[in-house]
């Protein structure tokens, strides 16, 4: 199940948090996916607003990849539901 | 007029970047301020931007503006010296206090960075008083001047904020500081409009974090940063002519709203005046793609057709 939430999390990034697309792939660091603190706000925001998932940009931006970002956020939706 | 629509934070900075950054001191009268310098790796595109951020802005507030504009135009974005030492308000003005004159000829030492020739100047939110001042006393210097998020004077609620931050600076409370991170992130957003658009809440609650984790007042490093000096004449008499000028705001903004920036568009002679829709004071955060796209077209003199942006006169 995380192919989708990899999906999801790369939408939010890019299409709500207004990041360029390009970098923003599953192997990319955050750093190199320019994620910064504006767009770890979007993305705790759309996930609490839209999925029901609470998580603290301190959490969130503590990841390395992107990929492990989604997995991680997976892996609580899981043991929440 | 404010603030500050703080740090953009987190710098991303990529391995191969289409420039190179160099972090230096500026030598000014009896101290250094840091400030960042951009240039482009391939031949710039343009003059070099000075880019002049809000009160709780650092050089580092602009990773965003960097990574659109960095590949072809260089920036040198300083972190002018705040204009006294937070926690001595007293009595206005004192001899180790900074004006707005201090703060502009800082500014300009910091565009000598890149040289003696001409260079454009971004002054956002409480930045502004300085870059205007730059394009009255220094017009041959200048080819652009770009201001987003001007007022004449700050508005009531503003003001009301500012005396309030020059009481508690007097008077320090303990503890963490929610409620001054809270009462000017309230300020300098419209949470109205953000129950609507998620990027307005997304940078007030960005910027609600960032304050209420800094270890000094915010409402009180606002206040002798910057925000004592807004009390003083922000928009200084004679208007400004010869500098091609862009003043911008964002639909939302309710402390410098739209009748605000127009109004010291009105006193730039040709002035542009843009109005950028589903954003507010931090509309720099909000739409940071189409504000820079609406720099580099006003830059490079092409058409401002940047989406969901009204293009007027004053």
């Amino acid at each position: 199940m995380a192919a989708p939430m990899l999906s999801t999390v790369i939408d939010i990034l890019t299409r709500q948090a207004a990041l360029p697309a390009g970098p923003v792939t599953p192997t990319a660091t955050l750093t190199e996916a320019g994620v910064d603190s504006m767009a770890v706000a979007v993305l705790a925001m759309v996930l609490e607003e839209d999925h029901g998932l609470v998580f603290t940009e301190t959490v969130l931006s503590g990841q390395s990849t992107v990929a492990e970002l989604a997995a991680y956020i997976e892996s609580h939706r899981a043991a929440a539901a | 007029m404010t603030a500050a629509p703080a740090a953009l934070a987190t710098a991303p900075a990529f391995a191969d970047t289409p420039f190179t950054t160099d972090d230096r001191p500026v030598a000014w009268r009896n101290r250094d301020f840091p400030c960042r310098v951009l240039r482009p790796r391939a031949a710039p595109a343009s003059v070099p931007l000075l880019v002049l951020g809000g009160g709780l802005q650092d050089r580092r507030s602009w990773a965003r503006l960097e990574r659109r504009l960095g590949h072809r135009h260089p920036l040198v974005i300083p972190d002018l010296p705040p204009a006294r030492t937070p926690g001595r308000a007293g009595d206005r003005p004192r001899r180790d206090h900074l004006g707005w004159d201090d703060l502009t000829d800082a500014a300009l030492h910091a565009a000598d960075q890149t040289g003696p020739g001409p260079f454009a100047v971004l002054g956002v939110s409480s930045g502004y008083p300085v870059a205007y001042r730059l394009a009255q006393r220094h017009p041959e210097r200048l080819t652009h001047l770009l201001l987003f998020g001007a007022a004449p004077r700050p508005g009531p609620r503003l003001r009301t904020l500012i005396h309030e931050g020059l009481a508690r600076e007097a008077a320090p409370g303990p503890g963490p500081h929610r409620e001054a991170a809270g009462r000017l992130v309230d300020l300098l957003t419209n949470p109205r409009a953000g129950a609507d658009l998620l990027m307005i809440r997304a940078a007030a609650r960005m910027l609600r974090n960032q304050l209420t984790a800094s270890p000094q007042d915010p409402l009180a490093r606002y206040v002798a940063d910057r925000g004592q000096l807004l009390l003083d004449d922000p928009l200084p008499a004679g208007g400004v002519t010869g500098v091609r000028t862009l003043v911008g705001v964002g639909a939302h903004d309710s402390v410098t709203t739209v009748e605000d920036n127009r109004a010291v568009a009105a006193t730039i002679e040709h002035a542009t005046l843009a109005v950028m829709r589903d954003a507010d004071h931090l509309l720099h955060m909000e739409r940071d793609a189409d504000f820079a796209d609406l720099i580099s077209r006003f830059l490079h003199r092409r058409p401002l057709t940047t989406p969901g942006t009204l293009v007027t006169r004053p």
